[in-house]
C-alpha cells in the first residue's frame, strides 16, 4: 500500500452526473474518492468510526437509551435515502431540460433546484420543532396526572426531552442542514466552472450536463445530510430531523410540485430580462416600423444601500437610451451577441449622453431573496462587472416609522455616507409588505 | 420496503394511466424511463458506497462495533454486506433490472445475453455456497459497477410499445 492509499480508490471513473447525462460508458469505475487509512478514522465516516454524538457525550440533550438512539439513526438514514430517491425521480420525471427553454437559464438552475430541498427542509424543521414541543408538553401534563412509579419515570424522561427540545432553536437546526446543501452547491458551482472551461459542446449535451451536475450535487447534499447528523447531532436535534423527514414529507409529488413552482417563479423573477433588449419608440401616433426609433432597454442589477442604514437589498434597474432620429444611430452595425456587453456602447460606438433617457439606473423592483444570487451571477455574466451600489432614500417610508426616522436622522447628518449615485425610487413607492388597514397609522394613506 | 413501495407506486401509476385515461404513451414513457434511470443511479451510488468503505472493511481495520455500523450503512445505501441483507437487496435490484429489461425492445439474442450477464453478476455478488464467504467489498463495488453498466445499456434501448 506504500503511502496507505488504496490504489483502486484513486482511480477516476463515472460519477452520477455521467450517468444522468448518458455520458457514462460501461467499464467506468464509480466514485472519485481518495481514501486514506487513518487510524483514528478507518472508514472515513464519523458515525461508523466514532458512533453517535450522544454515545460520546453526556448532557441534558442526550436523553435516549442506546438502543432507541441506534434505531432512530437507522430510521433517519432510511428516510433521507427515500427523500433523495424521491428528489432524483422528480428531477428525472419533470424533464427539466424541456421546461427550461432558454439555455442561458440552466447554470442558475443547478443551484436554485438545490434550494428547493433546503427550503422545504428548513420549513419542515421549524414546523416539526413546534409540534414536538407541543406534543411533549401535552405528554408531560398527561403523565404528571398519574401517580404510579412508571408514570413518574416516564414523566422524568419526557420532561428531559421537553427541556432539551425547548432549548433547541430553528437557527441551530438550519445551520446543521444548510451546511449539507452548501457543500452540494459548492460542488455544483465548481462542476459548472469546469464545464465552462472545457468549452461548449452541442446544445443537447450541454443541457444534460447541467442536469447531471444538479444530480451529482444533490447526491452529495443528501449524503451529507444522511451521514453528518448521526455523528454530530444531539438526541434532541436528531429527533426533530427524523420527524421532519417522516412521510408524507419529502415525497416525489411534493418535490415535483416544488420544482415546477420554482421554475415558474424563476421565469417571472426578472432574471431573464437582465441584458439589453430593444423596443420601438414612436414620436407620434401611428408611426410605422420604418419611422420608429429604436429605444434600448438595459436591465441591470443594483445594490441598494438605504439612507437609514438598514440592510442593503438588490433590485432590478433600467438604464435606457434612445436616438432622436435614425440619422443619429450608429452607422456601423456590429453584431452584438458577445457577452459581456459594454454598457457604454451600442454596436461598438459610445452612447452619446443625449441619447440616455436617464443617466442613473431607474428603479424597477426589488429582487426576491431566493433569486438574488442567481441575478447577481447573471448580471456578472451579461455586463461583466459587479452590480453598482446605489443609495436610496427611505426617509419617506412612513409605514416603517423607526426606519423612516433613522433615515431622516442620517440625512440630517449630511450628504450620503456612501459617496454613490442616488436611486430614483418611484414617487409613490409601494411598501415592501402589504399593511392591513387596521395596522395603518391614523391618516396614513395606503 | 422502500423499493417495494417504489415498485408498487410505479405499477399503480401504470395502472392508473392504463385504466382511467386513454393510453398516454409519453407520460408512461417518462415514468418508466425515470424509474429505470433511478435504478441506474441507485446502482451507481451503491458501488460508490461500497468502494468508499472497501479499504476499511477488506483490510479488517474496523472493530466489531464499527463493522456493525458499516454493515448497517451498506445495507441501506448499497447492496448489503451481510448474507441476509445481501440476499434481499440483490433480489430487489435484479427484479427491478428485470422490469427495465422487459419494457425495452430486445430481441431473443439480446435477452439471452442479458440473462447470462445478470446470472454471472448474481453468482459473483452472492455469498459463496461452499465456503460461506461473502465477496470482498472491493469486488462487490466492481460487480456493482458492472451491474450499473448493464442497466445503462438496457436503458439505452428503445421502449417497447
Amino acid at each position: 500500500m506504500g503511502d496507505g492509499r488504496d490504489p483502486q480508490a484513486q482511480r477516476s471513473g463515472a460519477t452520477g452526473a455521467d450517468i444522468v447525462s448518458g455520458a457514462f460508458a460501461p467499464g467506468d469505475v464509480a466514485g472519485k474518492r481518495t481514501l486514506t487509512g487513518d487510524q483514528d478514522s478507518p472508514s472515513g465516516d464519523t458515525y461508523i468510526d466514532h458512533h453517535a454524538f450522544c454515545e460520546r457525550n453526556v448532557g441534558h440533550d442526550c436523553f435516549m437509551n442506546p438502543e432507541s438512539r441506534t434505531a432512530l439513526i437507522v430510521d433517519y438514514k432510511d428516510l433521507v435515502v427515500e427523500a433523495h430517491d424521491a428528489y432524483q425521480r422528480a428531477l428525472l420525471e419533470i424533464r427539466m431540460d424541456e421546461l427550461v427553454k432558454k439555455d442561458d437559464d440552466l447554470p442558475w438552475f443547478v443551484t436554485l433546484m438545490l434550494d428547493v430541498v433546503s427550503a422545504e427542509l428548513l420549513g419542515g424543521l421549524t414546523r416539526t420543532l413546534k409540534l414536538l414541543k407541543a406534543e411533549t408538553l401535552a405528554a408531560l401534563t398527561s403523565a404528571a396526572s398519574l401517580g404510579a412509579d412508571a408514570a413518574r419515570q416516564a414523566t422524568t424522561q419526557v420532561s428531559t426531552a421537553y427541556v432539551a427540545l425547548s432549548m433547541l432553536s430553528d437557527e441551530q437546526l438550519s445551520a446543521m442542514t444548510k451546511a449539507s446543501f452548501d457543500a452540494g452547491k459548492k460542488a455544483a458551482v465548481s462542476g459548472i466552472k469546469s464545464m465552462a472551461n472545457a468549452g461548449k459542446s452541442d446544445a443537447k449535451q450541454e443541457k444534460l450536463s447541467y442536469i447531471a451536475q444538479l444530480s451529482n450535487a444533490a447526491t452529495m447534499a443528501f449524503e451529507q445530510l444522511r451521514t453528518k447528523p448521526p455523528a454530530q447531532a444531539t438526541d434532541a436535534q436528531l429527533l426533530v430531523l427524523y420527524q421532519s423527514f417522516k412521510p408524507p414529507a419529502h415525497n416525489q409529488e411534493l418535490y415535483k410540485g416544488l420544482i415546477e413552482e420554482k421554475i415558474k417563479r424563476y421565469m417571472s423573477s426578472g432574471i431573464r430580462d437582465i441584458g439589453r433588449s430593444s423596443e420601438a419608440l414612436c414620436a407620434d401616433e401611428g408611426c410605422s416600423t420604418t419611422t420608429a426609433i429604436p429605444a434600448m432597454k438595459d436591465t441591470v442589477v443594483v445594490r441598494v444601500k438605504f439612507k437609514s442604514g438598514y440592510p442593503e437589498k438588490f433590485a432590478f434597474a433600467r438604464r435606457d437610451f434612445a436616438y432622436v432620429s435614425k440619422s443619429t444611430l450608429p452607422q456601423q452595425r456590429m453584431p452584438e451577441t458577445e457577452q459581456p456587453i459594454d454598457q457604454t456602447k451600442f454596436h461598438g460606438q459610445p452612447i452619446a449622453p443625449e441619447a440616455r433617457l436617464q443617466m442613473q439606473p431607474g428603479f424597477e423592483r426589488f429582487i426576491e431573496p431566493e433569486f438574488v444570487d442567481a441575478a447577481i451571477e447573471r448580471h456578472l455574466e451579461v455586463w461583466g462587472k459587479a452590480p453598482e451600489a446605489i443609495e436610496a432614500d427611505d426617509s419617506t417610508w412612513v409605514w416603517d416609522e423607526q426606519r423612516s426616522k433613522k433615515a431622516k436622522e442620517n440625512k440630517a447628518k449630511g450628504p450620503g455616507p456612501f459617496g454613490i449615485p442616488k436611486l430614483r425610487l418611484p414617487s409613490r413607492a409601494e411598501p415592501p409588505v402589504t399593511i392591513p388597514d387596521e395596522l395603518r397609522l391614523q391618516g396614513q394613506t395606503p | 420496503m422502500r423499493n417495494k413501495t417504489l415498485i408498487v407506486s410505479l405499477l399503480m401509476s401504470l395502472g392508473a394511466v392504463a385504466c382511467s385515461h386513454p393510453p398516454d404513451a409519453s407520460k408512461l414513457d417518462v415514468s418508466v424511463s425515470s424509474y429505470c434511470r433511478g435504478l441506474e443511479l441507485e446502482l451507481h451510488d451503491a458501488a460508490m458506497e461500497h468502494r468508499k468503505l472497501a479499504p476499511a472493511i477488506d483490510e479488517k481495520r474496523l472493530s466489531e462495533d464499527q463493522l456493525e455500523r458499516a454493515n448497517g450503512e451498506l445495507g441501506l445505501t448499497s447492496i448489503g454486506n451481510t448474507p441476509e441483507t445481501r440476499r434481499a437487496r440483490l433480489r430487489d435490484f435484479e427484479s427491478r433490472l428485470g422490469f427495465c429489461q422487459r419494457v425495452r425492445g430486445m430481441d431473443a439474442a439480446q435477452a439471452s445475453r442479458f440473462e447470462e450477464r445478470l446470472g454471472a453478476l448474481h453468482e459473483g455478488l452472492k455469498q459463496d455456497v461452499m465456503s460461506g464467504a461473502m465477496p470482498s467489498a472491493a469486488r462487490t463495488a466492481d460487480l456493482l459497477d458492472q451491474m450499473t453498466a448493464l442497466a445503462h445499456e438496457v436503458n439505452g434501448l428503445p421502449l417497447q410499445h
